[in-house]
């Protein structure tokens, strides 16, 4: 395993982020989703050691936790990378005298073909080129492990495709993987293994995206037809203000539901349904 | 952690510029006074306290979620921090003793007053230079940078506060009794050495206070 999470808490005043365990094997892209406030930043923040947890382990690469590990992890914050008046010379001059492994001509590699101005400031940088810097440090010192928060937020669909695509180049050999954190779940749709669903601190599922995909269906009902529906068969509801939504199981499905309007299951609605619905 | 201290030497880099506008003033005043203790000690002086400048510019950009993903302890990041410290401890030295043999051979050769005393001040002046440094840096560990300033503040109003206090009741003391000369000798023969230790103590001191306080913090 590249990270091993197990049983991990932290507990602030109004939030807790609570018994969390989860897994990231080599070779796989985790998705991490989740509403805002989740926790998906303070758990990725308790596994790079920003943060202390209560309780709890937290393994990388099957090691317990020390600084030299993160020699083989590359990091993308939401909003934290380095002093903006650097220049990407800067950058490369710091970093090699942080990382061992620190690659110039592959950093230097992905600036052209980002095509990064090398002598401007990162402040003057446009927000998606500023993300394009943050990435293309992360992966300069060749990490084992990529752990991105909201890495393609703020580029547009072409470069956000274009990032996807080095993504799962980078796990193609077997060995790497990405612990990936965001709110543009359809991008996880393209290139996620497995996806984590976190909210209020707790995990709500941890499974292959393929197993998601296949298992839930949502289907939209009239008032009447909600009200005669097998209410054990509903995992959750949404009210809306003309129609309810429901997630049911794939294998809750009978043949006598196939009349009512289906709905394209995707991540996002079941996020929606999970956190903005009602058990019924 | 190498890294670290050219990292922070690097942020520099913008704020050089003012330096030198400070310094070609605090030397055209200088020469207007006759008396270069200013134009030695300005620039040494503003590089000894630009280690709290850079703790502000990475707070400002929230570095410090990002620098604890590099592979380095908490230790060696603090640490780097220090380090810097005494690399420009050094610098402002080599650069205080540059600008004294400047004036002593160039600009104004032979001048009273420009004496081996003056280079002795501006070590004294670096001393405390680091001394604030000392104070600043657990407080900024604990607090940041924002709260420290109130911190800080409150010690200084504090202290002011016993001082007033005491100045009321100062006449208590005998003044004739107090070896006044013997002090002030002493000062002139020990006070670098003894200012020297007590920011030596001071340094390793605050280290382990901002180590404390950095290794429980939260980013």
């Amino acid at each position: 395993m590249n990270i091993e999470v197990n049983d991990l808490t932290k507990t602030f005043e109004e939030f807790k982020l609570d018994h969390i365990s989860i897994q990231i094997a080599k070779g796989k892209i985790v998705g991490l989703i989740g509403e805002n406030g989740a926790g998906k930043t303070t758990l990725i923040k308790c596994i790079i050691d920003a943060m202390h947890f209560d309780s709890g382990e937290v393994l990388l690469f099957d090691k317990p936790y020390s600084a030299d590990l993160k020699e083989d992890v590359g990091v993308v914050f939401d909003h934290s990378f380095m002093n903006e008046t650097f220049t990407i010379q800067d950058i490369n001059i710091i970093m090699k005298n942080i990382y061992k492994n620190w690659d110039s001509n592959r950093f230097f590699k992905y600036i052209k073909e980002f095509k990064i101005p090398l002598k401007k400031e990162i402040k003057k940088l446009s927000t998606g080129m500023k993300k394009k810097v943050e990435i293309a440090t992360a992966l300069s010192h060749h990490p084992k492990l990529l752990i991105l928060d909201e890495p393609t937020s703020g580029l547009d669909p072409i470069i956000r495709s274009e990032i996807l695509d080095m993504f799962e180049d980078y796990v193609s050999n077997g060995e790497n993987s990405i612990l990936l954190s965001t709110h543009i779940t359809s991008d996880l749709e393209h290139i996620a293994d497995d996806v984590i669903f976190i909210s209020k601190g707790k995990v709500i599922f941890d499974r292959p995206l393929q197993d998601i995909k296949n298992d839930y269906v949502m289907l939209e009902l009239t008032f009447e037809e909600f009200d005669q529906f097998p209410k054990q068969d509903i995992i959750r509801k949404k009210k809306n203000r003309l129609d309810y939504q429901i997630l049911i199981h794939k294998k809750s499905m009978k043949k006598n539901y196939e009349k009512y309007q289906k709905k394209f299951t995707t991540l996002d609605d079941i996020m929606l349904l999970y956190i903005k619905g009602e058990e019924v | 952690m190498k890294g670290l201290i050219i990292k922070d030497i690097l942020f520099m880099k913008n704020t050089w510029k003012n330096m030198v506008l400070i310094f070609v003033g605090s030397l055209l005043l200088s020469i207007a006074l006759g008396n270069y203790l200013l134009a030695i000690c300005s620039l040494p002086l503003m590089l000894l306290t630009s280690g709290i400048n850079t703790f502000q510019t990475d707070e400002f950009y929230n570095t410090e979620s990002f620098m604890l993903s590099y592979p380095l302890s908490r230790k060696k990041i603090v640490l780097s921090k220090y380090a810097f410290t005494l690399v420009m401890l050094l610098l402002s030295t080599y650069i205080g003793c540059v600008i004294y043999f400047l004036i002593y051979f160039i600009i104004h050769p032979g001048i009273n007053g420009l004496n081996l005393d003056m280079l002795k001040h501006l070590l004294m002046l670096e001393l405390a230079g680091i001394l604030v440094d000392a104070i600043f840096y657990p407080v900024i560990y604990k607090f940041g940078c924002e709260k420290s300033r109130f911190v800080l503040m409150s010690i200084v109003m504090l202290l002011l506060g016993v001082g007033s206090i005491l100045s009321v009741y100062i006449h208590v003391i005998k003044m004739d009794k107090i070896p006044l000369e013997t002090i002030i000798q002493f000062i002139d023969q020990y006070g670098l050495l003894s200012l020297s230790l007590f920011v030596s103590v001071s340094v390793v001191l605050s280290y382990v206070l901002s180590l404390l306080a950095f290794r429980h913090k939260d980013y």
